[in-house]
């Protein structure tokens, strides 16, 4: 990974560190670089194995606090393995955290016969700020309806493209230039109204 | 990782990198249509590329406002999806309904005649359930959702053992219920589409037991 490439995905501003150089010799990212980084892929990645989004978050924040850590105990051999450490280091974290509230909840049910867990809403809208999701949602409703749809039909149905493709009477590849051009139109009402 | 050969780095919120475009992998990752493996060599993809998270929050974004649009009133011409990652579910093996019961329909008679009549929705339930357990037998209704093809009715007892599975076209539920008289049980009912998707779903609820004739 030459110098350039590195400095686009290094946490810290370019400098003559090398990509390969021990963690403990460069600057140890700050939490703030951290939580900036990988607090949204943590939090989505921990949604798929716990059960509610505080889990989520709890195990979001565990994995930040270890990774920190390790980083400040020179536990990360080079930084630009930070990525999969954090990634590896948040599994462990949601596999602890998922037994752990397996025993808890069975505790909880022998102790008081409070019966089976409450389903949940789904896990994934809890991720997205409420501001964020009326921003998008006002862009979505600019676009035309046939654009809103389709993403609706990729998105939120989850349709994939080959049905939605048999339901239009296109082919999945013309579906996916589509999506394609929904999506710009939405980033650029976005950008336009600073949204 | 091999998928870095396939980036171009020149501004790390837009590279080339196609793997989240392949296959409609976030789509399929958001619907929780990926084995656990594929998802979670995905998980360790987006860890690493910037364009595919970025792409994957956009279009969680995009998934998180049709989602508000629908619980505001804006439905969608068609039944919504939701993720299949949603919920966890204390399954075990099942114990098989013996037959069904012609019921009484004491429930309905108290609420002076007909079931619920609109689709509530709420934060975690999205259609209320009336029912008990009259006899041995549970009965029950609910309103007809928008969009369903069939409703999945689930007996549980306290601990989570699933005790009972039926999929029914109607609105309204008799069977017996193959559980001791004392026994504490709760039950759920999911609105599906014509794809099996849960269009919605009622929450676990304990079922009240009625004096009845067995």
């Amino acid at each position: 990974m030459d110098a350039e490439r590195f400095a686009a995905h290094s946490l810290q501003p370019p400098g003559p560190t090398s990509p390969d150089a021990p963690a403990a010799s460069a600057a140890i990212p700050t939490e703030a670089e951290l939580v900036q980084r990988f607090h949204g892929r943590l939090r989505l990645f921990a949604a798929r194995r716990l059960p509610d989004a505080a889990a989520a978050e709890d195990a979001a924040q565990e994995t930040l606090r270890r990774v920190l850590e390790a980083l400040r105990a020179s536990r990360v051999e080079k930084l630009a393995a930070l990525p999969a450490f954090v990634f590896e280091t948040a599994r462990h974290v949601c596999q602890q955290q998922a037994r752990s509230m397996g025993r808890e909840e069975r505790a909880l049910q022998r102790l008081h016969g409070d019966g089976p867990a409450q389903s949940s809403p789904d896990p994934l809208v809890a991720l997205v700020g409420a501001e964020r999701r009326a921003a998008v949602r006002r862009a979505l409703e600019a676009l035309g309806q046939a654009d809103r749809d389709l993403l609706r039909a990729c998105y939120y149905q989850g349709l994939e493209a080959s049905e939605i493709a048999a339901r239009l009477g296109i082919t999945p590849a013309a579906v996916r230039v589509r999506k394609h051009r929904a999506l710009r139109r939405m980033r650029e009402i976005l950008e336009e109204r600073n949204l | 990782m091999a998928e870095r050969e396939h980036t171009q780095v020149t501004d790390p919120h837009r590279t080339s990198c196609t793997r989240a475009e392949e296959g409609d992998l976030i789509e399929r990752y958001l619907a929780g249509r990926l084995s656990d493996e594929e998802a979670e060599a995905f998980e360790a993809h987006y860890f690493e590329c910037e364009g595919c998270w970025d792409a994957t929050q956009r279009a969680l974004e995009v998934r998180s406002a049709f989602d508000d649009m629908a619980r505001e009133g804006d439905a969608p011409r068609d039944a919504p999806g939701r993720s299949r990652w949603a919920t966890w579910r204390p399954l075990a093996a099942a114990a098989v309904v013996a037959g069904l019961l012609v019921g009484t329909w004491g429930l309905v008679a108290e609420r002076g005649g007909a079931p619920p009549t609109e689709v509530l929705r709420g934060a975690e339930e999205d259609f209320a359930v009336e029912g008990s357990l009259i006899g041995g037998a549970l009965t029950g209704a609910w309103p007809r959702v928008p969009r369903a093809e069939v409703y999945r009715v689930r007996l549980f007892t306290a601990d989570g053992v699933l005790l009972m599975e039926q999929e029914l076209a109607d609105t309204t539920v008799a069977i017996r219920a193959a559980s001791r008289a004392d026994e504490v049980l709760y039950w759920e009912v999911e609105a599906l589409d014509e794809l099996r998707q849960i269009v919605a779903r009622s929450g676990l609820r304990r079922l009240p037991v009625r004096p009845g004739t067995s």
